[in-house]
């Protein structure tokens, strides 16, 4: 849980997220648009198939009454329904009889059709009265998708049998075999097939019924039903779309993710920038106290020298020229010293470290220590330095900039006494607290003090590294000083150095419970 | 060099500003010990000569001010003079704090130093006259008697002889008797002298 949290927190892992968010909402939308753009072309192409099959219905409408129409007796009409299935493909055969007392001839029983079911038909059609008389159907074989169509007639009665699967002109069906499509034509409870996609191996094992249509056909004589389906299936979307608008998302997150890697780069780089400048500063004023105090000395000495030296030979006066001219000397002697010693402080003044107070608040030294191992990342990581942080401390009342700065010189320091060392490289920041101190102790393992310069680390101008300035200490001592707590240094029994941060604990705030 | 004359304790581990400074100190006639070392001179310095301390903020081992806190936890009475290379405010806050007697600093002016010096020995030097009168006055008033010792209590709040002898049933000319002898005793002529020089210790007892 919270590292799920920890996860959360951190940028990259919310950019994450947030593009995997973009990517589905659009993916969703993409699919549903190419869902409705389906279904309309599919309703478009059912009623294409609706109007063709209405067109084929009522075709064989017109030829069943055209032959009735003009039937003549005799091999005239014999010779017309032998020739009707060449003229028309879906018309498999053409039977007639005559109405005064024929039958109907043989081949349709042979064919399959019952030639009473073809009576009873006819009689049928025949019940029909004058203009509203239409065929009948006398037979139906899903098996094998005919059907039989009767017209009674005088002098003569047509059948006709139908491949339902020629109703409509085959290079005008909307729909090639293996589109998913199931195509029907519905009558009592039969269904001639007209279309069945479902035995195909790449039909989409359906996740949703597809699409549907139904609607029956306008005519009289064959009130079928068409019923049409498309089934559509993961293999049915729009995969392409799919694909290129996670390959949008993924580059976008790319480019954030860049960006935002960016930023923080730029706004670590600022912040060891502010500290640099901030340690600059401070060690510019370190410098010139150092300075001030190691001349301050002799010109004081210098000073009382001189000023004793007056006071004497006013007491007891030289021989007469010797006196006013010794007096003189002195006198541009001392005031000479005077001088030095105010520009000596005209510049301490001026660069001062702790010119400005503390600005004393409660602070975290542990959350410190975290930020300024984030900060320093990359750094330690280049030198292969492990940085361990463990325990904890109380809030210090402290500059939160001062202590930062401490802290900073003190893990900078260790990092360079790091790299003289070729064992596995350590840091530790240990935080702990004595009664009336939040303590933040930094250890290497690196090669340690040597025991001649232990007792001069604070003092300024003294370094061990070639270059030093031998200020840093010491102005990290004037910081913690100046806020009333302590830098001190310890030689840790396993090796390396320590140092500790030492300061008040900030005063508690009376509970509220 | 006069042995009674005052002591300046001379702290800076510096040796020429040690060296110039005690010749400075040297010109009006007061005795100077220097010490290198702080922790040295917290450990062997004269505590019962009259005199005062002139200490540098800035010395390595046991900071001016920490040496003033240790000085005035042991009960040390001599003034304290600090002397500091850079005096910022807050420094001088903090030393005055201390108990700083007077905070200078560095390079120091002779008139400055040798003020501040002869201001802090006349101090120290009232203070152990004061201390001096003060033990004297308790030997004397040792010497009284126990009824001696309730007369001069009352006489002390102001009350007339007339009105002792009723409170405690004495004639008059007891309580005269009485009188003079704690006057002889303890040393003084008027009763505005024995009341100023008294009445401290008189609540002291009573208390």
């Amino acid at each position: 849980m919270i590292r799920n949290l920890k996860l959360w927190r951190s940028p990259r892992a919310r950019w994450l997220v947030l593009g995997v968010l973009v990517w589905a909402l659009g993916a969703t939308a993409i699919v549903r648009l190419d869902l409705a753009q389906r279904r309309d072309a599919f309703v478009a192409e059912a009623r294409s198939a609706h109007r063709l099959l209405g067109q084929g219905t009522a075709r064989l409408d017109a030829v069943l009454a055209t032959l009735a129409l003009l039937a003549a007796p005799g091999p005239a009409a014999a010779d017309a329904t032998a020739r009707l299935p060449a003229l028309y493909p879906q018309v498999l055969a053409a039977w007639r009889r005559e109405a005064a007392g024929g039958d109907w001839p043989a081949a349709a029983a042979s064919a399959g059709v019952p030639l009473a079911a073809l009576a009873q038909a006819e009689a049928a059609s025949r019940a029909l009265a004058g203009a509203a008389r239409h065929a009948v159907l006398a037979g139906f074989d899903a098996a094998q998708t005919r059907y039989v169509l009767v017209l009674a007639g005088t002098p003569a009665s047509y059948a006709l049998l139908v491949d339902a699967r020629q109703l409509a002109a085959p290079g005008a069906w909307p729909w090639r075999s293996g589109q998913a499509v199931l195509a029907r034509l519905v009558w009592r409870g039969q269904a001639l097939v007209l279309q069945d996609d479902r035995a195909d191996p790449a039909r989409p094992r359906g996740l949703t019924r597809g699409f549907t249509f139904e609607q029956a056909l306008a005519s009289a004589s064959q009130d079928f039903v068409l019923q049409a389906q498309r089934f559509v299936g993961p293999a049915q979307w729009p995969w392409a779309a799919l694909a290129a608008w996670a390959l949008l998302c993924a580059g976008a997150l790319a480019l954030a993710l860049h960006g935002q890697r960016q930023r923080s780069e730029r706004r670590r780089a600022a912040e060891l920038e502010r500290l640099a400048r901030t340690a600059r500063l401070g060690t510019l004023g370190e410098l010139a106290a150092g300075v001030a105090h190691e001349l301050n000395q002799p010109l004081t000495a210098a000073l009382s020298g001189t000023q004793t030296a007056l006071r004497l030979l006013r007491d007891e006066p030289l021989a007469a020229p010797a006196q006013a001219t010794v007096l003189q000397a002195l006198e541009l002697a001392a005031a000479q010293v005077r001088r030095a010693a105010q520009v000596l402080a005209r510049l301490r003044r001026q660069l001062q470290p702790g010119a400005a107070p503390p600005q004393l608040a409660p602070v975290d030294l542990g959350a410190l220590a975290r930020r300024l191992g984030a900060l320093l990342a990359p750094e330690l990581a280049r030198h292969a330095i492990t940085l361990r942080i463990a325990g904890r401390a109380p809030p210090a009342l402290a500059d939160a900039t001062a202590a930062e700065q401490i802290l900073h010189n003190l893990l900078c320091n260790a990092m360079q006494a790091l790299q003289r060392s070729d064992a596995p490289r350590q840091i530790w920041l240990r935080l702990s607290a004595t009664p009336t101190q939040a303590c933040c102790a930094v250890r290497d393992n690196g090669p340690g003090v040597p025991a001649a310069a232990q007792t001069q680390l604070f003092a300024p101008f003294f370094s061990t590294r070639e270059g030093g300035l031998g200020l840093g200490l010491p102005l990290c001592q004037s910081l913690a000083l100046a806020m009333n707590g302590a830098v001190r240094f310890q030689s840790p029994a396993a090796g390396g150095a320590e140092f500790v941060l030492a300061l008040p604990l900030a005063p508690t705030p009376p509970h509220t419970a | 060099m006069n042995p009674i004359s005052p002591l300046i304790h001379l702290v800076d581990d510096d040796a020429s500003v040690r060296e110039a400074l005690a010749l400075l100190i040297g010109t009006v006639g007061l005795r100077v010990a220097p010490w290198a070392d702080p922790q040295d001179f917290l450990a062997r310095f004269d505590r019962d000569a009259v005199g005062a301390i002139v200490l540098d903020m800035r010395m390595p081992g046991l900071s001016g001010l920490a040496l003033i806190d240790e000085l005035r936890a042991q009960g040390v009475d001599q003034p304290v003079v600090m002397l500091t290379g850079h005096g910022s405010v807050d420094m001088c806050r903090r030393a005055f704090k201390a108990g700083a007697a007077e905070f200078l600093e560095k390079p120091v002016d002779d008139e400055a130093l040798l003020g501040a010096v002869q201001a802090a020995v006349r101090t120290h030097l009232a203070l152990r006259r004061q201390d001096a009168a003060g033990r004297e006055a308790r030997q004397r008033h040792a010497l009284l008697s126990a009824r001696e010792r309730e007369v001069l209590a009352l006489v002390i709040k102001g009350q007339t002889s007339k009105q002792i002898a009723r409170a405690l049933q004495l004639s008059p000319r007891t309580v005269e008797t009485h009188r003079a002898h704690l006057q002889d005793k303890l040393q003084v002529q008027t009763l505005a002298q024995l009341v100023r020089q008294y009445a401290a210790l008189v609540d002291e007892g009573a208390a």
